[in-house]
């Protein structure tokens, strides 16, 4: 009986960790998401109104005169599509080789740790840094340099999830391209490739979700500009870079502006992250 | 042929087919993989249009020596052979200098170009691996790699190989849909149909059946019999009954080393060591 009584006790004790355990973390999920809603409630709460035709048609204004934001949204998508593209080449060659030609190579692991240090690195370094290398020796600040800028920001994030990706193809895979009688490379860019499209398309999703809301790294290199302007040379408007101005701002109408951009730029993002994830879903069923 | 039945049980037993028969003839084979030695001295004769079964328990060093004929392993840095693969009388691991007493010369030499090398000799893996690309183009990739061939002539020998590999009338509907679609089964059978295709001399097989269920293993064996007439083939296999029902010559490996070879059904009726006679009764592995 006394045998019995203990063992209750020891299940007791261990359930109520359990519980505990549970608790703990449920508790720190709800305040991960209500956190996340209070940031959407806020933003749809303050930029919903303010979201019209004219958000799209009209550049930004001057103060107390009616605009919307149609450079900032053009010129962001400028440079982040140009950004993503310098990103997509050199991330996706980059993690190629870490996972196909890297294997026990010191070098790879060299590339491969500087590429978490980069994937970590403050954005506004990374902006500085282009700043001496491209806007200093330029004497000017230019759209060109800010899809540099982004670039930075985002080949790490493609680079990685590349080499990931990759990996998951199994050696057999592999094996049987070049049983038939394929060279490695061949292999690699008809096989390998097409069976992980849908992760690599993940990859640049998420880069490009990580880059359309980047403001530290445009400050330094395009600047803002308050007119439509498309040349890589001139400094250039950006959804990050107004709403920094506009938030800081005086002006009630400057600061609408501000939430609608920055909801813009949450709808992006979360539909970059949305549509990155339901694809590496489906690649994983197939 | 018979045995003196102590004698037999001490070493190996090799009864190979005659030299002018022999497609392929791995001769004191060793195998590395970085330090560790697979391989010890193997002799591996494969004759021409038939099949030739490797058994042995698991880590024994068959699919190793499987994966030397088609040179896949070189592939990884740390994996090498020394000895002898003569095919077609030419050394696949030798610097094109001529062998004493080998098999007959037959075809192009290879000059250690792997791709040709491929070409001549194919493989189907353990798993199916569907390349992820319609069930046409996983037929075409392969051909294409080493012949121009007409859209007309494409077409004709995709349904061949297809026929062949016994697989045609289930998909004959569905060429444009993914490979990746089809069963573990039909993928099977999709990949040595894309095997054929390129029209190889022999065909290696590691252990082709082990992820697949009775009745499809069942037709991929159907098959396996009739590519017989035109394929000489290689298979590693587990399943003594199937090394049993449909080869010719069978192989027994132990511990890295070619313990007995013989035509299958001397060997499975009376296996001449007793190593072999114990693993075929289930007292191994």
């Amino acid at each position: 009986m006394a045998f019995n009584r203990h063992l209750f006790d020891r299940h007791a004790r261990r359930k109520l960790v359990n519980y505990g355990f549970v608790g703990l973390t449920m508790a720190a999920t709800a305040v991960a998401v209500i956190a996340l809603l209070l940031i959407l409630w806020s933003l749809v709460a303050n930029g919903l109104d303010g979201i019209g035709l004219h958000i799209f048609t009209m550049d930004q204004p001057p103060p107390e005169m009616p605009g919307g934001l149609r450079n900032a949204i053009l010129g962001s998508l400028e440079m982040c599509a140009i950004g993503m593209v310098m990103a997509v080449v050199i991330g996706i060659l980059a993690g190629t080789w870490l996972a196909e030609y890297g294997e026990g190579k010191r070098l790879a692991e060299v590339v491969r740790f500087l590429n978490d240090v980069l994937l970590s690195a403050p954005s506004i370094l990374i902006g500085l840094f282009v700043y001496e290398i491209l806007v200093r020796p330029l004497h000017g600040f230019s759209a060109g340099a800010g899809a540099v800028a982004l670039a930075f920001v985002a080949t790490p994030v493609v680079t990685r999830t590349t080499e990931d990706i990759l990996r998951l193809q199994s050696n057999q895979l592999r094996e049987a391209g070049m049983a038939i009688g394929a060279g490695k490379s061949y292999v690699i860019r008809a096989i390998i490739w097409r069976a992980s499209r849908p992760g690599l398309v993940t990859g640049a999703l998420l880069g490009f979700a990580r880059i359309s809301g980047e403001t530290a790294p445009l400050l330094f290199t395009s600047l803002g500009n308050p007119n439509l302007s498309f040349a890589l040379t001139q400094p250039m408007g950006a959804l990050p870079t107004t709403i920094y101005q506009f938030a800081l701002s005086a002006f009630d109408d400057w600061r609408a502006l501000a939430w609608v951009g920055a909801l813009l730029i949450a709808i992006t993002v979360l539909a970059a992250n949305i549509i990155g994830r339901a694809l590496a879903r489906g690649s994983h069923q197939s | 042929m018979n045995f003196d039945a102590k004698q037999a049980d001490v070493g190996s037993v090799i009864l190979p087919p005659p030299m002018e028969q022999r497609v392929l003839d791995v001769r004191g084979l060793n195998f590395f993989y970085g330090k560790h030695q697979a391989l010890f001295g193997v002799d591996l004769p494969v004759a021409r249009g038939k099949i030739t079964a490797l058994i042995g328990p698991s880590g024994c060093g068959k699919s190793t020596l499987l994966r030397t004929l088609n040179k896949i392993y070189d592939l990884y840095p740390g994996q090498r052979a020394e000895g002898q693969i003569l095919f077609n009388g030419e050394n696949l691991l030798g610097g094109g200098e001529a062998v004493e007493d080998a098999p007959p010369a037959s075809g192009a030499p290879i000059n250690g170009d792997n791709a040709r090398l491929r070409a001549r000799i194919g493989m189907v893996f353990q798993r199916p691996t569907p390349f992820p690309m319609s069930i046409y183009e996983n037929i075409a990739f392969g051909v294409r790699l080493h012949r121009n061939v007409s859209r007309a002539q494409m077409d004709e020998i995709v349904e061949t190989s297809l026929t062949r590999a016994a697989l045609w009338d289930e998909v004959k509907d569905k060429l444009d849909k993914s490979g990746l679609s089809l069963s573990g089964g039909q993928q099977q059978r999709l990949c040595v149909a894309r095997g054929i295709a390129v029209e190889p001399e022999v065909l290696l097989l590691d252990e082709p059946a082990s992820a697949l269920d009775p009745l499809s293993t069942a037709k991929l064996e159907t098959a396996l019999i009739e590519l017989k007439q035109s394929f000489t083939i290689v298979i590693v296999t587990h399943n003594l009954q199937q090394a049993a029902r449909i080869s010719d010559y069978t192989g027994f490996m132990l511990m890295g080393k070619m313990v007995e070879f013989r035509p299958s059904g001397e060997a499975f009726v009376r296996p001449a060591t007793a190593a072999m006679r114990d693993y075929v009764t289930g007292r191994y592995g």
